[in-house]
């Protein structure tokens, strides 16, 4: 604890004397390998940092908790107030009064999907850059909470692609020396970013898989449900097919690429979208209702355009699909608003849930 | 051992009352233990206390025994600080569980009772407390049996019993070696500390963590009183310096000091959660130790021991006839004669007394007092000033401050490491800003090392604290607004979450990421959800509202339309105090509803001859819309105009 006291202490000073220059504050980012930690760290140096009267904003690229809105999501918010123990970051924007900017990457590990991630962390990073350009939150800088899987070699190029963009000046490794040889190795000569090795937290317990899932669960659950201080009230609704256009990234059918003619390549299918006709394949999908709207029927988009456009936009929330009726072509969703669904692209990957 | 917290005393009540959950019957080998227990946890006296209490009151009547007899064992084996802390519920408590159990056991009770009574070493409690508990037993229709006392079947350790009875705390003509008893026993909680230079400590005592404070309440009375038999003594032995004429002096001096520390323990027992007696405590310590090192001429001490009597009278005392400590030395000089009187007054007289502080004591004692003296008495910080005098006191007099360099005076002495809880200017104590600290780089070195006033920054440098949340502030101009401006968001919220209970609080939409981007203060005032649903599909909202034109009932019995012949609604309206009809119009002093009357007039205009009852027909459903369509705007118009209050 002294020494994470230490580091809001060095990060506070750093933002005085960004606060004096007016410069963006510190831009911090904790990685390390699960359990150590991470998460806990950021809401400590986030709390340390509201209670002097900051903003620091709070990106969170970790997919596989979600702790700003679901799993699957990398987010990011300002964080204006004390983060509450018990509702934790995913109180009701009602009663925080900020709402996140949440992008939707639909796997657990940056690893399941290298490219989307990468483009992922591109989006969020131009937002939150833009966004520390306001005066309020300038000088406080930001937090980011990484996934697990950085300290994995195979991710390497992912973690310093999110140095890279986000323009991290101070990365925290905690309780993982060789993650933090490599990146003093590699960033040895960029005296522009501090790397710093602190002991993991005391008191961390090893999660297990089962855990980990009820936990998405829970923050599934909580997304609609709200927590037991501020409940929510979803609403369900049937939409017929017709009304909703889901995509999901490019799966699909894919010819091995031995089977692909002499000389062509595979396209970068990653970051494409495929067109999910509804059907059984939604039951218990969590969707993502982005906010980029549907075009007019006149316009037609190249599946090229359309990824850009929709990959491009941040999401405007989730819903559940609880029932889907075949042969009448409509499906129950659970929104959490009241009224019916948006006229918007939504996207599909592997959260699914089964509502208890 | 050290003050216990919070936190500790709550862990030791918890641990204490699940070890009495064990008592449901009378087992000698658990009263010896718990009794052992609550011994070696003196410094959670008043947690134990509350244990038991609880168990008593708590207990089934056929399982209260046992729970008496456990707090008969503590007060006969470990007396002291329990004797006064139990006296404080005692007549309650015993009355209700005399209430409740059967007469066998009534007549254990009453046993006990007498036992109390009739110690061989006098009353355990007061002479009022065993009155009122008398009285108790003797309203429940009992007079007590005066049979001879005994211990009955009360299961008392041998070993405690054998020290108790030889050194009886409450021996009316105790043997000045013998007033202050079971020193054994009681030298096991005493800390070391302040009694370093103190050389006859029991063989029992054994230095207990004491997380850095010089001295801690640990200490109890006898101790205190038995170092000062023989203090001059002591005194003379351990620093042949002071074999001068002012030995004794000295001496007393130290003694005095011990009283009025021990008094001060006792209080920072009885309230663990009172701050401020632990910095007396500490700042006594301090000025004990330095009396003890330093030589100090009659002058000075004279002075210091009228100090410390005008503060040992602010603590007040309840007065006790039992026992009456003998001050034999000090009266060997006339000098101290006024310290004897005070040392009388302010002597705890035997471990049984409550010494409870008195705040009225405290205030009447004020007037007495002279000025520069009556600071010190409010706070551990003007007692520093007792310490300073005492410095310059030396200097001045006698010119021998170079003997008084191993204190160096009280910035020295507070600037030991044991000394952060009391705020000092000398230890960095008004880091005010992040500025104040050192540079701290974000490398390796720098953030293992300790800034013991960080943590200051957080918590007491900013003192406005919201009563609600927790959130703070510093105590300045921003400071007040910020603050005010959180306290009108949490009314906000507060008020939200009572309208809860009537309207559902769904989760907005994310908004996308220009807004996001300027999103500035979080208010629910200033956000509007995204309307997402409604952005296309839904018509534009219904033109102007329609101004809803209610009249006077005027008494009228059944008012009824003269268009669509539906009665007209009838509600009371507060504002105008009257009964009124909702949309209605008077024409001609024939009652129409609002919407059929203007119905009527468009088709009277476009054909005269149109007859009024067929246009009700046709427009009836259109007015039960119209007027939901109404109340509903009526609805919106309230929650707006609520939020923005």
């Amino acid at each position: 604890m002294q020494s994470y006291l230490n580091v809001h202490l060095a990060l506070e000073q750093l933002r005085v004397a960004a606060e004096e220059k007016g410069e963006e504050g510190p831009k911090v980012m904790i990685v390390g390998p699960a359990d150590v930690g991470k998460t806990s760290l950021s809401k400590i140096l986030l709390n340390y940092a509201v209670k002097q009267s900051r903003k620091p904003l709070f990106v969170d690229i970790d997919p596989s908790e979600g702790s700003i809105s679901l799993p699957g999501t990398l987010a990011a918010m300002a964080i204006g107030r004390p983060i509450d123990m018990e509702d934790e970051l995913s109180a009701s924007s009602a009663t925080t009064g900020t709402s996140p900017l949440t992008y939707y990457y639909g796997y657990p590990s940056p690893l399941d999907k290298p490219k989307l991630f990468n483009a992922t962390v591109q989006r969020l990073s131009t937002i939150v850059k833009r966004k520390l350009g306001e005066a309020d939150v300038k000088s406080s800088g930001f937090i980011m909470n990484t996934p697990s899987q950085f300290v994995d070699v195979a991710s390497y190029d992912t973690l310093t692609h999110a140095i890279d963009s986000f323009g991290v000046n101070a990365i925290l490794v905690l309780g993982h020396e060789r993650l933090y040889s490599e990146l003093t190795r590699r960033y040895r000569q960029d005296s522009g970013i501090s790397i710093v090795k602190l002991a993991k937290s005391g008191g961390v317990v090893t999660r297990d898989k089962t855990y980990r899932r009820h936990l998405q669960m829970h923050k599934i659950k909580e997304y609609f449900y709200g927590t037991r201080k501020g409940e929510l009230s979803p609403y369900s609704s049937l939409v017929p097919f017709s009304d909703v256009a889901v995509r999901r990234v490019g799966e699909g059918t894919l010819a091995p690429s031995s089977a692909l003619p002499l000389g062509s390549e595979r396209l970068l299918q990653e970051t494409r979208l495929v067109k999910v006709d509804p059907g059984d394949i939604l039951l218990h999908s969590i969707l993502a209702v982005t906010n980029a709207s549907l075009p007019e029927p006149t316009v037609t988009l190249t599946p090229e355009e359309e990824s850009a456009q929709v990959l491009g936009t941040n999401i405007a929330g989730f819903v559940y699909v609880s029932e889907v009726d075949e042969e009448k072509a409509k499906m129950t969703v659970l929104a959490p608003n009241p009224g019916r669904l948006p006229r918007r692209y939504m996207i599909m990957a592997a959260l699914k849930w089964m509502e208890t | 051992m050290t003050h216990a917290n919070a936190a500790d005393l709550e862990a030791i009540r918890l641990e204490y009352r699940a070890s009495l959950a064990d008592l449901t019957f009378n087992s000698k080998p658990i009263i010896t233990n718990l009794t052992i227990i609550a011994q070696e946890n003196l410094g959670a006296a008043p947690a134990i206390v509350r244990a038991i209490e609880d168990q008593l009151r708590n207990a089934q009547p056929k399982q209260k025994l046992p729970v008496l007899y456990l707090l008969d064992s503590i007060l006969k084996n470990v007396g002291n600080i329990y004797i006064s802390l139990f006296e404080r519920n005692i007549v309650r408590m015993f009355a209700t569980a005399f209430e409740v159990i059967d007469s066998d056991e009534k007549q254990r009770f009453i046993k006990v009772l007498l036992t109390w009574k009739n110690h061989p070493a006098g009353p355990l409690f007061s002479a009022g407390t065993i009155a009122a508990l008398e009285n108790v037993v003797a309203k429940m229709g009992r007079v007590a049996p005066a049979r001879r006392p005994s211990l009955g079947p009360i299961h008392v350790n041998p070993n405690f019993v054998a020290l108790a009875q030889s050194v009886s705390p409450q021996s009316s003509t105790p043997p000045p070696s013998a007033i202050f008893p079971g020193l054994g026993n009681q030298q096991k909680g005493v800390h070391r500390g302040a009694t370093d230079r103190v050389p006859q400590r029991s063989p029992y005592d054994r230095p207990r963590g004491s997380r850095g404070r010089p001295d801690s309440s640990r200490r109890m009375n006898g101790n205190i009183h038995r170092n000062a038999d023989s203090a001059h003594i002591a005194a003379r032995d351990s620093n042949p310096r002071q074999r001068s004429p002012s030995s004794v002096d000295v001496s007393a001096l130290q003694h005095q000091i011990k009283t009025v520390l021990a008094q001060k323990e006792a209080l920072a027992l009885m309230n663990p959660m009172d701050s401020s007696a632990v910095g007396h405590v500490q700042v006594l310590t301090q000025l004990l130790q330095a009396v003890q090192t330093t030589a100090l001429d009659a002058a000075s001490i004279a002075q210091i021991g009228q100090m410390l009597q005008q503060y040992a009278a602010s603590v007040h005392i309840p007065p006790i006839p039992a026992a009456q400590p003998p001050v034999p030395v000090l009266s060997l000089l006339p000098t101290v004669a006024s310290l004897a009187q005070s040392f009388n007054f302010g002597l705890a007289p035997g471990p049984s007394v409550p010494p409870s502080f008195s705040t009225s004591g405290f205030m009447t004692t004020q007037g007495l007092i002279p000025t520069g003296a009556q600071s010190f008495l409010s706070n551990p910080d003007a007692l520093k000033g007792l310490l300073g005098s005492l410095d310059s006191q030396t200097n001045m007099m006698a010119g021998i401050s170079s003997s008084f360099g191993i204190t160096g005076g009280h910035g020295n002495i507070n600037a030991g490491p044991q000394s952060t809880p009391v705020p000092d200017s000398t230890t960095g104590g008004n880091v005010q800003s992040i500025k104040d600290l050192p540079l701290i780089r974000l490398v390796h070195e720098d953030l293992n090392r300790t800034y013991p006033m960080a943590v200051r920054l957080l918590y007491e440098a900013l003192d406005l604290q919201c009563r609600q949340c927790g959130t703070r502030y510093p105590r300045n101009e921003t400071g007040r607004a910020k603050m005010d401006l959180h306290l009108d968001w949490h009314f906000r919220q507060n008020r939200r979450a009572k309208e809860k209970a009537k309207k559902a609080i769904s989760r907005d939409w994310f908004v996308n990421e220009d807004e996001w981007v300027a999103e500035r203060e979080v208010d629910i005032r200033d956000r509007k959800a995204p309307m997402l649903f409604f952005d296309r599909d839904t018509p534009e909202a219904a033109g102007p509202v329609e101004i809803v034109s209610n009249i006077p009932a005027a008494g009228e019995a059944n008012p009824r339309c003269a268009v669509c012949t539906e009665e007209l609604e009838k509600f009371y309206d507060e504002e105008t105090d009257d009964w009124m009809l909702r949309g209605a119009v008077r024409v001609d002093n024939t009652l129409y509803h609002q919407a059929c009357h203007k119905d009527a007039e468009k088709r009277m205009t476009a054909t005269p001859t149109a007859t009024p009852p067929s246009l009700s027909v046709s427009h009836s459903p259109d007015i039960g819309k119209r007027k939901r369509e109404l109340s509903d705007e009526d609805g919106g118009v309230k929650i707006k105009t609520e939020i923005s209050v």
